[in-house]
């Protein structure tokens, strides 16, 4: 009697597991696909890429210039939710957060598509390195993220405060023999420096004149009597001196310069025999420019 | 019809270079300043001598008792004087110039007073230029000659001496001194 009833329920038993057994499958069987789906239609983004107005590809930027963040962004269901973006300063301010990106509608291979966004650097906008990051989700929610940076160049000159007050060559003789600067210093360390500020980017640095020559009421003396020596790395300036010319392409006294580069400046001026008693006027002309670009004159 | 190919070849080569070559662009970031410059050239005078004057006023041969001795370089009468001063091309502004004496000429314990030692000048010489008829005695202050030259031109001179009856015989010496001064400033003594 007893092992009779024990019989009985091991058949329920294995009944119910073949129960059990036949909603595991069906459970998998409806699951699996999706899970595949998951797995397989997580979105990818490609390094974004920054371009100019006229779409060229650029890394370095001006202030006032609008750049354009591009990104290829793919998805194997092709079920793209959202592209955000996010642009940050060299100073780690976010200048855009999370901003959407627009769908360009333009492909970039099967089941990619290229979303943009501009963003016009502003006047005040700080120089350096800046930092872009771009995230695209799909309708589960997968999100994939990639980044690149771009530059932001910004000089600036500063005149040491002698060279602010002027170059000056006091009490020179007619002799037809060079003058020099009263803040050269002899041949020690010049009073004469410019310091450099270059952010995201190196600096040419070039000197002319502001007119032809030097005048006083009714005599002159050619600027390109003026001759200036130029150093970065010894404050008292060897001795190999250059004309000064009307254009800033004839005086470049610094090439490739970094930033917080300290350019050191000595002046003479050759005074023609005979040149008549007087003093004699002018200006000099400083311009910093991005490395490898003419300046302006 | 090689040739033509050849030339052509080359145009299209240059046009072609020019357009492909990386040209320097002009640069949109820039950073500017400005200062001044100012030179002061200073008043400069450079006096010169003749040849002759560097080596001194002489007068040769003089006897005692007699008036308006030549100085040997003088050629009064005959020539342009061997005496003048100028000053050098880079004197950058037109001079007045002057001339003294230190003293009486002396020779040990005896002198011959400035009184009779005479100089005459001019911007010209020639045989009567500059004039006995214009002389000045020597004083030991400076005494201004011709005024306003440049430096082109020459201050030519004369030199005469009288030698008073009884003068003991020697050589007498005493120094002159030429200044030259920015024109219309005093002389400095």
């Amino acid at each position: 009697m007893c092992h009779k009833g024990n019989l009985k329920m091991m058949e329920k038993i294995k009944q119910l597991s073949y129960l059990f057994l036949s909603i595991v499958l069906l459970l998998l069987a409806y699951f699996l696909p999706k899970i595949t789906e998951f797995i397989l239609a997580t979105p990818f983004v490609y390094k974004p890429i920054t371009y100019n107005e006229t779409y060229v590809a650029v890394e370095v930027f001006e202030r006032g210039q609008k750049v354009i963040v591009r990104a290829n962004v793919s998805d194997d269901l092709n079920d793209i939710d959202q592209v955000r973006i996010n642009i940050t300063d060299p100073n780690n301010v976010k200048k855009v957060e999370f901003e959407l990106m627009t769908d360009t509608g333009e492909s970039c291979g099967t089941n990619c598509t290229i979303y943009e966004y501009n963003y016009t650097i502003q006047s005040t906008d700080p120089g350096g390195t800046w930092e872009v990051w771009v995230w695209a989700n799909d309708s589960y929610d997968n999100t994939a993220s990639n980044s690149t940076t771009f530059k932001v160049c910004v000089i600036s000159i500063s005149l040491s405060s002698v060279l602010s007050n002027g170059v000056n060559f006091d009490g020179c003789s007619p002799t037809g023999e060079y003058c020099y600067a009263t803040g050269n210093n002899g041949d020690g360390v010049t009073d004469y420096n410019i310091t450099i500020t270059a952010k995201g980017c190196n600096a040419d640095l070039y000197v002319k004149g502001n007119q032809s020559y030097l005048t006083t009421d009714s005599q002159q003396i050619p600027i390109s009597n003026i001759e200036v020596a130029y150093s970065t790395t010894d404050s008292t300036v060897p001795t190999t001196y250059d004309p000064i010319g009307t254009a800033f392409s004839q005086g470049a006294i610094g090439s490739n310069l970094e930033d917080g580069t300290v350019v050191y400046l000595k002046f003479r001026l050759y005074v023609p025999s005979g040149q008549s008693a007087g003093t004699y006027n002018a200006g000099l002309k400083f311009q910093g420019v991005q490395n490898g670009y003419s300046p302006v004159d | 019809m090689m040739k033509k190919l050849a030339v052509l070849g080359i145009v299209a080569f240059a046009i072609a270079s020019i357009l492909i070559l990386p040209q320097k662009g002009e640069a949109v970031v820039t950073s500017n300043a400005s200062t001044t410059t100012s030179a002061t050239v200073a008043v400069y005078i450079a006096i010169q001598l003749s040849p002759t004057l560097q080596t001194g006023i002489v007068f040769s041969n003089l006897q005692q008792g007699t008036t308006d001795n030549n100085a040997d370089g003088n050629n009064y009468g005959s020539g342009g004087t061997d005496y003048w001063i100028n000053v050098s091309e880079d004197t950058n502004v037109n001079v007045d110039y002057c001339i003294k004496a230190d003293g009486p000429l002396t020779s040990g314990s005896n002198t011959i007073a400035l009184s009779n030692y005479y100089f005459a000048n001019s911007t010209t010489t020639d045989a009567n230029t500059p004039s006995l008829s214009a002389k000045k005695a020597f004083t030991t202050s400076y005494q201004k000659m011709d005024t306003g030259l440049d430096n082109t031109q020459n201050e030519y001179l004369r030199f005469w001496l009288d030698v008073p009856a009884g003068q003991a015989p020697g050589t007498y010496e005493n120094t002159v001194y030429f200044q030259a001064v920015e024109a219309g400033q005093n002389c400095v003594d």
